[in-house]
């Protein structure tokens, strides 16, 4: 919507003079915002007395002048007024990301700028959940130095849930100094009894409404100076029972009637539905030239002269406009220059179906010429809706076609999909690139079913070019590749994503719109990283971050994140990983706190990927206890989420987290569970080589190196990459990488250094050329330990040396320690010669506070328990917790997972201890000595 | 599905079409039923909100489930 029409929905209207003041219903709408009357003195102070205005009643009722009016009085009768800022919906404000900008926009005319931060999460689509804007909108709200009012009005043409459940969410967050006024036909589904019991609400209704004796009598007899008598307006009172639409019509028809008894006599004696009758009356009453000016003109949801002019084929639009507003023939400005107008409602559809009744052939070319004139003055999106009331379906399609793309970046999927689902089949087959954003809409909406229908219909509709296709069927190629590429992410299938991102690469243009491009170049950077250009991969992930600068659908964002920290942990660079992991989390807590952890299966993968590549991180630096709970939740969501993929790493990472923090059973397990992951689960066949070159690894530091040797001669028999070109790739590096660094300690592990030597030497200098520097330092301090082996000591310590003075700066510190006795004897060396001391000692006192684990398994810690079942070591942390006092959320917060997850470690401990209440959970474990 | 909404205050024929489709009888009683066939409830739903919309009264509504021999007369 241009600024021009965005400006009509936040208008605040004003007072129309023949209107009558309603005080009664001011004083208790200021009930509101202030609990005692509102003197002239009276600040309204920084909080409401009341959360939410109400002013619910049918169409007709004067709720929108009521509210104006109400505004109007503020202004006046107060020295320091609230601000107030007022959005008008219509039935297009359906799609949420509309509502929302919207609804931002309308704040904003109180404070500039305040809704800043959550526009910028539409930015780039696709959107975030609606929460995740408020929050941050709220946020922004509560530093909002004024009070403020904001109406919504009409609201009943809101029927999305995903808007009312945000607006539950609005109003129960509601900043202080913040009051919400919704006017409606309908009663909005929000808390309405919760908030009514709370003393939060102030309800107007129809009763309330209506207009008394009293009112009657100064409308007609004032207002519309009609002069009747009481008995007169008694009468007109009774039988529109008090309903201002109704009042105001009977005014209409009888200004110029010399005898209004008559009227009034017929009117009270006829059962006609009263708008019925009375506009029919009006009607009759009017002029030919304005009564077809009224039919035409009923079409169009907004009026502005040169619009009318077109449907209506006149010149004068202009001049008739403005008689009509004078006539106070329900025509309602809607903004200070009177540019533009409509209907009020009520007349609206009793024009419609007058003009349907009365001119039904041309409606159809009604809708055309609204149609004809938006385009032309670039109003796109007004003009599709007239196409597709007029049935104009090849039209329609072309004009989505224009403004898919903008519609699309703006995150307005509920808009395109509805207009896509209102064309035909036939057209929509037609025009690919349609097909292909209905796809994409589906995606981002969600709505995953069809999706591989629409792909393969805009794949047909590719012309078959052969060997050189234009550029259009080329970028279509592309999104087609892209959105399988996405979706293959969405299912886990890793192999399949990689193909269809290079097929989407192929083809890209700087020319697709930013989502696109976001998605796409995640995909690109994902392959070049299995292509050994890390330079590339490193770029486009930055590059991609940027572009799908969002929260919610996050899982690029978060995807590009983990990759980007994962090349520069292998680089050497953990700070910076650190950094971006850091990121990461952030969106990850953004969505946690607002869905109040309820995510959906997208912020669980992204959240768990995030996790186990900072636990890991976190590992190395040797803070174990936070690694420890990032990895557990890690492990969680990824169960609960089931990427296979993602969730081996995660294994992998809290089993060798388990070894150090001496719980070699636990290391075990966990390796076991990735083991039968990989059996179960479609995975890589690169997935299923890591775990088996991790859990040679683990058994090389459990002392089991019979197994470990097993694993190795199978290893060696696996067959080699087929070309050069496959063996150049990157992934081949990082598995060789993994599979051999595990080999070479196995021998050092045997004593046969010379062999590990043979293994290292090559592979450091790969790493060094590539500039891989973390796993460099890794290799110079296996290759310090094989020489030392070989008793060549001077030489080990200069290797040793090297890799100090790389890993310092990155405070590496288990690189070094996790290589236990050896290591420890190499470092004193080192320190003796006064060599990086700072950093040596500070490693040596690391040594001496962890337990490190030897060659060997130690026996699990004596168990005073003598459960059947025992407590594991997370419900011993649970119990821990609640015995301090601490709530269930308390308990999610503090140990970073689900309530769910809490409440359920508590029925199992209950289940445990044969106990049903918290008091008697942490009485019968102090008995057997748990606590 | 069969409908019947019965509504407050009487209103010409010319209303039909916009109430989809219904026939309109006007009550001496000065209330109006509207009667027929809508397809489903999302129709119905329909013209209640155009009803809403225009501001008419609802007095009752009874929409029939379909039998065997009324989904056979469709």
């Amino acid at each position: 919507m241009t600024a021009l029409l965005l400006k009509t929905k936040l208008y605040i209207p004003h007072i129309r003079p023949e209107l009558v003041s309603r005080p009664r219903l001011i004083a208790q709408l200021d009930t509101g915002l202030c609990s005692g009357s509102l003197g002239e003195d009276d600040l309204i102070q920084d909080h409401f007395a009341r959360k939410l205005t109400l002013v619910s009643a049918p169409a007709g009722f004067g709720k929108t002048a009521l509210i104006t009016e109400w505004v109007q009085h503020l202004r006046t009768a107060l020295k320091v007024a609230p601000s107030f800022a007022w959005l008008s919906l219509d039935e297009d404000d359906n799609d949420p990301v509309r509502f929302f900008t919207y609804l931002i926009a309308a704040i904003e005319t109180v404070q500039a700028g305040v809704g800043a931060n959550a526009q910028a999460l539409y930015q780039s689509p696709p959107s975030p959940p609606l929460k995740t804007v408020l929050t941050v909108l709220i946020n922004d709200l509560v530093s909002i130095p004024v009070s403020f009012v904001l109406v919504l009005d009409d609201y009943h043409v809101i029927n999305q849930a995903a808007i009312h459940e945000a607006l539950t969410f609005l109003v129960d967050h509601l900043p202080p100094q913040m009051h919400l006024v919704i006017a409606s036909r309908t009663d909005p589904p929000l808390p309405l009894a919760r908030l009514r019991t709370r003393g939060q609400l102030t309800e107007l209704r129809a009763a309330d409404l209506r207009f008394t004796l009293d009112e009657s009598l100064t409308f007609l007899n004032e207002a519309m100076a009609l002069g009747l008598s009481s008995e007169h307006v008694a009468a007109l009172g009774a039988r529109t029972e008090g309903w201002v639409a109704g009042l105001q019509l009977a005014a209409l028809s009888m200004r110029g009637r010399a005898d209004a008894g008559d009227f009034i006599a017929a009117f009270s004696g006829s059962h006609h539905h009263v708008i019925d009758y009375l506009a029919e009356e009006v009607m009759a009453q009017q002029p030919k030239d304005i009564h077809d000016f009224l039919c035409q003109t009923a079409i169009l949801n907004r009026l502005t002269a040169p619009l009318c002019d077109a449907v209506t084929g006149r010149t004068d639009s202009d001049a008739i406009l403005r008689q009509l507003e004078q006539a106070n023939l329900f025509l309602v400005p809607l903004d200070e220059q009177r540019e533009w107008y409509r209907y009020h409602r009520l007349f609206a559809d009793f024009l419609r179906n007058h003009l349907q009744q009365d001119m039904p052939d041309r409606v159809r070319d009604l809708h055309c010429w609204a149609a004809e004139w938006y385009e032309q003055n670039d109003l796109v999106a007004e003009a599709v809706g007239h196409t597709l009331e007029g049935g104009e379906f090849e039209w329609a399609a072309r004009l989505i076609d224009q403004t898919v793309e903008a519609t699309f970046a703006r995150g307005e999927m509920s808009t395109l999909l509805h207009w896509l689902r209102a064309l035909p089949d036939a057209i929509i087959r037609s025009r690919p690139r349609l097909s292909v954003f209905y796809a994409w809409a589906m995606i981002v909406a969600g709505e995953l079913d069809d999706v591989e229908v629409h792909l393969q219909i805009a794949e047909r509709a590719i012309p078959a070019d052969g060997d050189s296709p234009t550029a259009a069927s080329k970028s279509l190629s592309s999104q087609i590749a892209a959105s399988r590429a996405y979706l293959a992410i969405f299912q886990g299938d890793v192999p399949r994503a990689t193909e269809f991102a290079r097929r989407a690469s192929e083809h890209l243009s700087r020319d697709d719109h930013p989502f696109l491009q976001s998605i796409i170049t995640w995909l690109m950077g994902f392959t070049q990283y299995f292509n050994e250009d890390t330079v590339a991969a490193g770029q486009l992930f930055s590059e991609s971050i940027e572009l799908s600068q969002v929260v919610g659908n996050t899982l690029i964002a978060m995807l590009s994140l983990t990759t980007s920290s994962f090349l520069q942990i292998m680089q050497g660079h953990l700070r910076q990983a650190h950094k971006t992991l850091q990121r990461g989390l952030e969106l990850v807590r953004a969505d946690d706190q607002l869905s109040g952890g309820e995510q959906d299966g997208q912020a669980f993968l992204g959240a768990s990927i995030i996790y186990e590549a900072l636990g890991d991180l976190l590992r190395e630096w040797n803070r174990l206890e936070d690694a420890e709970r990032y990895l557990v939740q890690s492990v969680e969501l990824g169960e609960q989420w089931g990427n296979p993929e993602a969730l081996a790493d995660a294994y992998i990472f809290l089993a060798r987290l388990k070894q150090v923090l001496g719980d070699p059973q636990g290391a075990r397990d966990t390796m076991r569970k990735a083991d039968q992951l990989a059996r179960e689960k479609k995975v890589a066949l690169w997935t299923v080589q890591q775990i088996e070159a991790h859990q040679a690894r683990l058994w090389i530091a459990q002392g089991n190196l019979e197994a470990a040797e097993r694993w190795a001669a199978l290893r060696t028999q696996a067959p080699e990459p087929k070309d050069a070109e496959e063996k150049g790739r990157l992934i081949h590096f990082f598995l060789r990488w993994t599979e051999e660094s595990t080999l070479a300690r196995l021998r050092i592990a045997q004593h046969k250094f010379d062999d590990a030597l043979g293994l290292i030497v090559p592979l450091l200098q790969v790493a060094e050329d590539g500039g891989w520097m973390g796993i460099a330092i890794e290799l110079l301090v296996l290759q310090a330990l094989a020489l030392q082996g070989q008793n060549k000591t001077a030489q080990a310590l200069n290797v040793l040396q090297r890799a100090l003075s790389l890993a310092e700066p990155e405070g590496y510190v288990r690189i070094f320690i996790d290589e236990g006795p050896p290591m420890l004897t190499l470092l004193q060396e080192t320190a003796a010669r006064g060599i990086v001391t700072g950093y040596v000692n500070k490693l040596l006192a690391a040594f001496n506070v962890s337990e490190y684990e030897g060659a060997s398994d130690t026996p699990p810690p004596p168990s005073d328990q003598s459960l059947i079942d025992p407590l594991s070591e997370r419900e011993l942390e649970v119990l821990q917790l609640i015995a301090a006092g601490l709530s269930n959320r308390e308990i999610a917060e503090r140990l970073v997972v689900a309530v769910s997850t809490v409440k359920t470690h508590i029925n199992n401990i209950y289940r445990k201890l044969d106990v049903s209440k918290r008091t008697q959970a942490v009485a019968r474990a102090r008995e057997m000595e748990l606590l | 599905m069969h409908c019947n909404i019965q509504i407050k205050g009487h209103l010409s024929d010319q209303w039909s079409d916009w109430f989809g489709g219904l026939a309109i009888e006007n009550q001496p009683d000065g209330s109006a039923v509207l009667s027929g066939q809508l397809p489903d409830q999302a129709a119905l739903y329909g013209v209640l909100d155009r009803m809403r919309d225009l501001g008419v009264t609802l007095l009752s509504l009874n929409c029939g489930i379909p039998t065997p021999e009324t989904q056979a007369e469709r």
